[in-house]
């Protein structure tokens, strides 16, 4: 006796689906409610970001690093200057290094704020999604306190930033930060042991360890599964060797270790840590120094490549740039954390039902910008 | 949450599995105390296994395990033996709806190659998996990328291709499958993770395919490259080795028109498939319209 199927139906999810997070589109074929392969279609927001850096000058291609990935622009800035210090091998200020990364976890609250809150909207919570966007417009004011802009921030220049911080920012940051660790217990609470999203996610699209591994899934993914890596720790760049934090990983509490809770709550763990940075860092940042290092107007980094890579909300990002010794980038990749996070899809979302396909995007915390690029 | 507070839950919901409810509600940690709850109604409920008492832990492993015994994972792998064997007549006698489902979706995965055989937990492998210890970093290495050049030469000294510098190793593209397998595996090296792969002009008749990786457990980085001629710019493939190689291979060939011998779905991944040419290498023409729609050419202010 062979295989015993229903009748195989080819569903589409997408590309304009609330659940999708951006302009995805998934291929879904289902027997029944049990969905047998999924085949992920994107480009959909292909912005040529490659093709247009090769044609403008080293500077000009921060704005678009902002735009790749819209959710987390201030980590997509900060990877791509690392890169760029590292490629022409500029030391920059204390004062700088401090403020970069108090915006940088900032910036990674905010993401993972937003990703909890749309993960429970996903599975049907609609009022923790409304807490988490109250806690993110406050840090999108102090980022508009900074920087002007609430969303494509343009803020970390290569060899310093575009503006100091302004006066007030430090107490207006601490204020927030008093009042937000109270909100965190709250969002955990109603979120993580509610019995519905308890149900609707533990035990549900587990990724093992290997498997992670091997599709190159990073970030609070990885460390979902189990890994402790986490290359603030593992590898650190910028000053992140200085700040004492911990690396929450997955521990399968309330299903098995990879699970889309653990996935979830890897990131509310994360939130902790980031508060516990940002404390350390305003409390060492150093009260004087310039934030615009004197560079030449055209920077012309020296022949040659160089492959940087940060951790942003999302995990892993990764620039290889190849400089040919003149003002424009000869070639310059983005490895991008939510690529290959959805190049999973296929492997731990196979033989789950269709209502858990959507809790299982929404736990791996894809944006599309940043896929398509 | 620390190793304490998983053993002292793993021993309320024993005691609390035994009828000792009193024992549960005196904890006075609420959280351990909610956890431990939980974990009691999961175990009637069936969703969950009753955790081994911390202690009498290596007692419960050794017990011949039946089918009935076995968690979701396993009855699924062991319904995927069993249907691979032949015995499908036992996968479709699954009252479970979802890991029957599960098991079908599986071995049409190991049928179509996209996915491994489990391993039977019927069997007679009893065998614990163990945790490899993450912390045996080569040490007292002045210059890490030296010793690994130094390995690699000597296993593969053939396929270096000139050029190799600093930080990076040049191969000729013919026994890039078969090196990719060794690195991967070799214990000294053991590169498990592929971070980035990315294809580059560069200029008369070479594109490169660079690859970069990192090993989790020793730490260390490597960078490959690998050139081609434009006119047969063909490099086998190493999808199956590191399987994000799947995509990253795909974008490659989508923007540079490297062909990956050997991938099983290699189509374009960002750009419609009816697109015409590779944009990313330096003589990318644009073509005059696409649809009906015109492709505009005039690019002032850009300098």
């Amino acid at each position: 006796m062979g295989l015993v199927h229903g009748e195989e139906m080819v569903l589409n999810i997408g590309p304009q689906h609330p659940a999708t997070h951006g302009v995805l589109r998934l291929q879904v074929k289902t027997d029944g409610e049990v969905v047998s392969q999924i085949t992920p279609y994107m480009g959909y927001l292909h912005r040529c970001f490659e093709k247009h850096c090769e044609n403008v000058t080293y500077e000009q291609v921060i704005p678009f690093t902002d735009r790749c990935d819209y959710l987390s622009s201030m980590s997509m800035n900060f990877g791509y200057v690392v890169a760029m210090e590292r490629l022409m091998d500029i030391k920059v200020n204390e004062r700088v290094e401090h403020i970069r990364v108090v915006m940088a976890e900032l910036q990674r609250i905010a993401s993972h704020l937003l990703c909890t809150g749309v993960f429970g909207l996903d599975l049907g919570a609609f009022t923790p999604f409304l807490w988490a966007l109250r806690d993110r417009e406050r840090i999108l004011d102090l980022f508009e306190m900074t920087c002007g802009a609430r969303l494509l921030y343009n803020y970390m220049w290569i060899g310093g930033l575009s503006h100091d911080i302004p006066t007030g920012f430090i107490e207006s940051t601490l204020k927030f930060l008093d009042s937000f660790e109270p909100n965190i217990d709250e969002l955990e609470n109603i979120l993580a042991h509610n019995k519905i999203l308890v149900e609707r996610s533990a035990d549900i699209g587990v990724m093992p360890k290997d498997v992670a591994i091997s599709y190159g899934v990073t970030g609070p993914n990885l460390r979902a599964s189990g890994v402790n890596w986490d290359l603030r720790k593992n590898d650190p760049y910028s000053i992140y060797d200085r700040f004492e934090f911990d690396i929450p990983i997955g521990e399968g509490i309330k299903g098995t270790v990879g699970d889309c809770w653990d996935r979830f709550y890897v990131r509310i763990l994360e939130m902790r840590e980031s508060v516990k940075i940002i404390r350390q860092a305003i409390s060492k940042m150093p009260k004087d120094g310039d934030v615009h290092q004197s560079l030449p107007k055209k920077i012309r980094p020296p022949k040659g490549s160089v492959y940087a890579r940060t951790e942003t909300p999302r995990g892993d990002l990764g620039y290889y740039i190849e400089s040919d010794g003149s003002a424009i980038p000869y070639r310059l990749k983005m490895r991008s954390p939510a690529f290959t996070a959805l190049s999973v899809m296929d492997e731990i979302a196979a033989g789950w039902l269709l209502s858990d396909v959507l809790a299982i995007l929404g736990s791996l915390d894809i944006v599309l910008g940043e896929i398509d690029r | 949450m620390t190793q304490d507070k998983e053993k002292l839950i793993a021993e309320l919901v024993n005691k609390g599995l035994d009828g000792d409810m009193d024992s549960v509600n005196a904890c006075e940690d609420r959280i351990i105390r909610g956890k431990a709850k939980a974990m009691i109604a999961k175990v009637n409920k069936g969703t969950a296994e009753r955790p081994p008492v911390p202690g009498a832990e290596s007692d419960s492993k050794l017990k011949p395990k039946t089918f009935e015994s076995l968690s979701k994972e396993e009855m699924i792998a062991a319904l995927v033996n069993k249907g691979l064997d032949g015995d499908m007549d036992f996968v479709n006698a699954c009252n479970d709806r979802i890991i029957r489902g599960k098991a079908k979706a599986m071995i049409a995965k190991i049928k179509k190659g996209t996915a491994e055989r489990p391993e039977n937990p019927l069997g007679l492998s009893t065998e614990l998996i163990d945790d490899k210890e993450e912390n045996d970093v080569v040490e007292n290495i002045e210059d890490p990328f030296e010793i690994i050049k130094k390995i690699i030469t000597r296993e593969f000294s053939k396929d270096i291709d000139e050029g190799s510098e600093a930080h990076y190793i040049y191969f000729k593209p013919d026994n890039w499958l078969e090196i990719a397998k060794w690195l991967k595996s070799e214990p000294s090296l053991l590169f498990n993770s592929l971070q980035c792969q990315m294809g580059i002009d560069m200029g008369e008749d070479t594109l490169e395919s660079r690859y970069n990786f990192h090993s989790m457990e020793h730490n260390h980085y490597l960078e490959v490259r690998i050139r081609v001629s434009r006119s047969n710019p063909k490099i086998p493939s190493v999808e199956q080795v590191w399987r994000i190689a799947d995509w990253f291979e795909r974008e490659t060939y989508d923007m540079l028109g490297i062909e990956y011998t050997g991938h099983r779905d290699l189509r374009r991944i960002l750009l419609p498939d009816d697109w015409e040419g590779w944009p990313l290498r330096k003589d990318y023409q644009e073509q005059e319209t696409y649809h009906g729609i015109v492709v505009p050419k005039i690019k002032e202010g850009w300098d």
